[in-house]
């Protein structure tokens, strides 16, 4: 959420305007279904159906910079090695780390890239350009998250209430909506599997009493917003519509419903909550969601790093293993994409003394991605013997780009418009989609 | 005495306050010179202007922008009540001497200089009070300037080392030079620099990586002391800035300011100091010293300019420059002769801030509705119609509790210590405000959260519970429903309600099955939750 660059505020462009136009009247929509009665709006098994033929998205994002040495692309007795071992995986011949059973049982399914190449191994320029698709610059107007990106264009058609994106756990720097506007800002949950912060457990008398004075609030605001600029009134407005439809809808956020055993499949951690919480809201209807692996920068282990590493790479292999089983049970994995990544990698010699750990490196680093016609059991990339540079087939952040897109079924050479300026998808429409992944 | 030939010429009756009691901060000829250049490019747009807004919202309006908060509903009558035809200029004036115009505006230049931070850090509270001493002085803004750039430590003027220390509290060299370049250039000069770090500025040709680094030479020596944990700076004697370009070629900087003047480097004092604790304020030969005598001056264009864009904005919207400070050649004002006239007039004027802002806010184009009765509404920097603005987290912070009854509670709480601790009485809730309504790159973002906080979150919806003394208590006691909309309009909107408006409250007073306390508390939050109290109009 940082951006140094000001825009004029509130400055009217056409483009936005119509869609806050656009939505308001969405919003409308909404309110009065919800309004006709509460006992029909939400029919689970409507939504699950909607949720089967809709796109999915959830992005594991592992904020600090995931080592690929003690995770996609481990090294056996070379000088760049840790103290961890490798384990064989589904796909003959490729190893992973060995607290990572779960990516290894599924690696037939789920592919990874071990030669993403950046330019910055600063966090905040990396965790912005890794989730943007745009090199930050003070001299652009801030570009939205990816994910903001695929709410404008892949709205839902669904008047349940149920947000479109939400960020599970409070990110550190990440890009907001960026020139779209707040329209398409995540809703932001706290993490650890909990609801949206000062969401009230209501009744339905409770709902009934919030209706009754959004009325009021709405009968009194009507002549202000008279003559007064749209885009700013309506987004308003919709909040607040918004706010009345999401206190319908929360049970989607309670996983003190789900058993018991996916409890204990998914883990202790609060990932594994918000694991968990992720599937029930793809299951529900919602489009994107953004999971927060645990507050700051827990994979950026310069110091000390193998007393904590195996901790942390368990229990995301964990989490995320058992949601993938759980997508692919659910007949939701066709349509879902699931994306696990940090800004960058770490470096391939381990630093400092006794205690040492690895430093920033984004020159030759591995995530995994799967679901959505990923083809699965791919292995994109591969590097040197000890790991220190890209043998073959290098991988930027603008083909990964090009590669969500495809999967989503979006032209990733589409342009959107910002103050009457086209402005492409991806960076200077570079990069073509991985063609071994499809 | 222009003044009061200008109003002997127009015929307009001129109260005795206005050279009584009352000092008089803006001059009427500045702002009519002012409203001449809009009205002159409106007309080159073929565009004519909206008629003024009503009183009520001209007097919330000026309440928000010099106190931070709305009017209280005593305030809102007493200004509706004044029949004195020259009651906006009165109000003005009176705002600007208000302790709490001081109190605010110490909040916008410290936002203005170091941005919002939940955890500014190390000295951050005796910064901000200093700045408030500061323009409860109506102290000039070269001489503040000045103290920012050069505090002494140990005396009054040390709480102002926040302003480059806080930059020397990042973890490495690079970034803390960096930080207090960029600091420097935006806050005083009005430029940004960043791209000029690693390479000629790619789009603006002024900005070569001489000039970065040049301005960077005047601050490297800086250092960074605890003095009873206060930040105090101390400068070294020696030491360059040095750069490489692109091709890895590797260059001393000139000690050379934006306008590529050169400074040969003073003469090394006699001995060097070794220990670090026993460095001086300033070195003998002091560049920052260097940098304060020949660039905080009348006659230097960015310094008058940067802060008088930066004015304008807080009080009309957008800049005259946009971004506010990205001043250069390249990318011109929207009113070029209006910017100089207003910079010029502030310059000549020694650096008055209150002058400045009074010269604005005197202004027609300060004073239009906000409402464009026709269909394209124009385009914001025509001014043709006020612009809305949303109300900043510390404005909604202060408004809600002003609103609610909250401030006269807190103020009867603390009888016996200053008003003026009100302020940080409110830091918990002005946190809550930052961290709920800072919005990315300064646009306005409305949120599920937000309406989520102001409706069910327990700060918030203490201010709504019925407790001796505030809004809701009085309410609840009002059995007379259409007194209970006049004082519910008058203390949250700042006006009396419409019939129609009056109307609806009381029926809905009237539904049936909901308790009244209940009730009441519903009309509090409809209207705080309006549109017309979300924003500055």
């Amino acid at each position: 959420m940082i951006s140094k660059s000001k825009k004029p505020t509130g400055s009217c462009n056409p483009d936005e305007h119509a869609l806050s136009r656009r939505l308001f009247l969405r919003g409308l929509a909404a309110g009065s279904v919800a309004l006709g009665g509460f006992g029909q709006l939400f029919s689970a098994a409507n939504a699950q159906e909607a949720a089967r033929r809709q796109k999915h998205v959830i992005l594991v994002y592992m904020s600090g910079g995931p080592s690929q040495f003690e995770t996609w692309d481990p090294k056996v007795a070379q000088r760049t090695s840790g103290p961890h071992m490798t384990i064989p995986t589904a796909v003959p011949g490729v190893q992973f780390d060995e607290y990572m059973p779960n990516f290894a049982r599924l690696a037939n399914r789920v592919s990874v890239i071990r030669t993403m190449n950046t330019p910055s191994n600063d966090h905040n320029v990396g965790s912005l350009h890794t989730q943007s698709g745009y090199f930050p610059s003070p001299a652009i107007s801030a570009p939205p998250h990816w994910l903001s990106v695929c709410s404008r264009l892949l709205p839902r058609e669904s008047t349940d209430g149920l947000p479109t994106y939400v960020m599970l756990g409070r990110p550190d720097v990440t890009p907001g909506p960026g020139y779209l506007g707040a329209e398409y800002q995540g809703l932001v949950f706290p993490g650890n599997g909990r609801p949206p912060a000062d969401l009230p457990q209501a009744t339905e008398s409770d709902i009934q009493a919030q209706d009754r004075r959004e009325g009021l609030r709405s009968r009194l605001g009507a002549s202000f917003n008279e003559g007064r600029p749209a885009h700013l009134v309506d987004t308003h407005d919709v909040s607040f519509r918004r706010m009345s439809n999401l206190m319908r809808t929360q049970s989607a956020f309670d996983i003190s419903r789900e058993p018991r055993r996916d409890h204990d499949r998914y883990g202790p951690s609060p990932l594994a909550k918000d694991m968990l919480l992720a599937r029930r809201l793809v299951e529900q209807g919602v489009s994107f969601v953004r999971v927060q692996h645990q507050n700051g920068l827990a994979w950026d282990k310069h110091r000390n790093a193998f007393r904590s590493q195996r901790y942390i790479t368990a229990e995301f292999d964990q989490a995320v293993g058992a949601l993938v089983d759980d997508l692919v049970d659910r007949g939701l994995w066709e349509h879902t994409l699931v994306v696990c990544m940090g800004e960058f990698g770490r470096t391939p010699m381990i630093n400092g003394q006794g205690g040492g750990g690895r430093d920033h490196w984004p020159r030759n680093w591995s995530m995994s991605l799967g679901g959505c016609g990923i083809r699965g059991g791919v292995v994109v990339g591969a590097t040197n013997q000890d790991g220190t540079e890209i043998q073959n087939r290098p991988v930027s952040i603008h083909d990964l780009f090009c590669t969500f897109y495809r999967a989503l079924g979006i032209n990733h050479r589409r342009q959107l418009h910002h103050r009457d300026r086209p402005i492409p998808l991806v960076e200077n429409q570079q990069g073509q989609p991985i063609q071994e992944l499809f | 005495m222009h003044r009061f030939l200008l109003f002997a010429v127009l015929g307009i009756a001129v109260p005795t306050s206005v050279f009584g009691q009352a000092k008089s901060f803006g001059d009427p000829k500045i702002s009519a010179a002012l409203d001449a250049e809009i009205l002159a490019v409106l007309k080159e747009n073929k565009q004519k202007p909206v008629g003024p807004a009503s009183d009520a919202e001209f007097h919330r309006r000026a309440t928000l922008d010099l106190l931070g908060r709305i009017p209280t509903a005593e305030e809102t009558q007493r200004y509706l009540a004044d029949k004195n035809p020259d009651k906006q200029r009165q109000l003005i004036d009176r705002l600007l001497a208000d302790w709490e115009m001081a109190a605010y505006w110490a909040d916008v230049l410290h936002v203005g200089m170091n941005g919002r931070s939940v955890d500014p850090g190390l000295g951050y509270k005796e910064f901000r009070e200093y700045l408030r001493q500061s323009l409860e002085a109506n102290k000039p803004w070269d001489k503040l300037a000045r103290e920012l750039l050069l505090p002494v430590t140990n005396s009054p003027t040390q709480p102002a080392a926040f302003f480059l220390g806080s930059r020397l509290r990042r973890e490495n060299k690079e970034d803390q030079l960096d930080g207090m370049t960029v600091a420097v250039a935006s806050t005083f000069f009005g430029v940004r620099m960043e791209c000029a770090k690693c390479h000629d500025h790619p789009h603006v040709d002024e900005w070569k990586q001489d000039h970065y680094y040049g301005l960077a030479s005047f601050l490297s020596r800086t250092e960074l002391q605890l003095v009873n944990a206060k930040p105090s700076l101390r400068e070294r004697d020696t030491g360059d800035v040095t750069f490489q370009n692109r091709k890895r070629d590797s260059f001393t900087a000139k000690v050379m300011f934006l306008d590529d003047k050169v400074f040969p480097e003073p003469k090394p004092a006699a001995k060097k100091t070794a220990n670090k604790k026993d460095l001086p304020d300033l070195a003998e030969n002091s560049r920052r010293k260097l940098l304060a005598d020949y660039a905080l001056v009348a006659d230097n264009r960015y310094f008058k300019r940067a802060i008088v864009n930066r004015v304008w904005k807080q009080l009309m919207g957008i800049g005259l420059v946009e971004p506010v400070d990205q001043i250069h050649d390249g990318n011109t004002p929207t009113h070029p002769k209006l910017f100089d006239l207003l910079a010029d007039d502030f310059a000549k004027n020694g650096f008055d801030l209150k002058r400045l802002v009074g010269n604005i806010m005197l202004t027609d184009t300060y004073r239009r509705s906000s409402v464009w009765p026709e269909k394209e509404r124009p385009e914001e920097t025509h001014y043709a119609v006020f612009n809305l603005r949303p109300l900043t987290p510390e404005q909604l912070a202060l408004s809600l509790a002003t609103a609610t009854g909250q401030v006269e509670i807190l103020k009867a709480q603390k009888k016996k210590t200053d008003p003026k601790d009100l302020r940080t009485e409110m830091e918990k809730d002005y946190k809550l405000f930052i961290e709920n309504y800072e919005s990315e790159n300064d646009q306005f973002a409305a949120t599920t959260s937000q309406a989520l906080f102001m409706t069910f979150n327990k700060t918030t919806q203490k201010y709504l519970q019925p407790v001796a003394g505030n809004l809701s208590a009085r309410l609840v006691k009002t059995s007379d429903a259409e007194a209970l909309a006049r004082q519910a309009y008058l203390a949250i909107l700042s006006r009396t309600p419409t019939s129609a408006e009056s109307e609806a409250i009381v029926k809905y007073l009237q539904t049936s099955g909901a308790a009244r306390d209940q009730l009441v508390r519903d009309v509090l939050w409809a209207l705080l939750n309006s549109t017309e109290f979300r924003f500055n109009h």
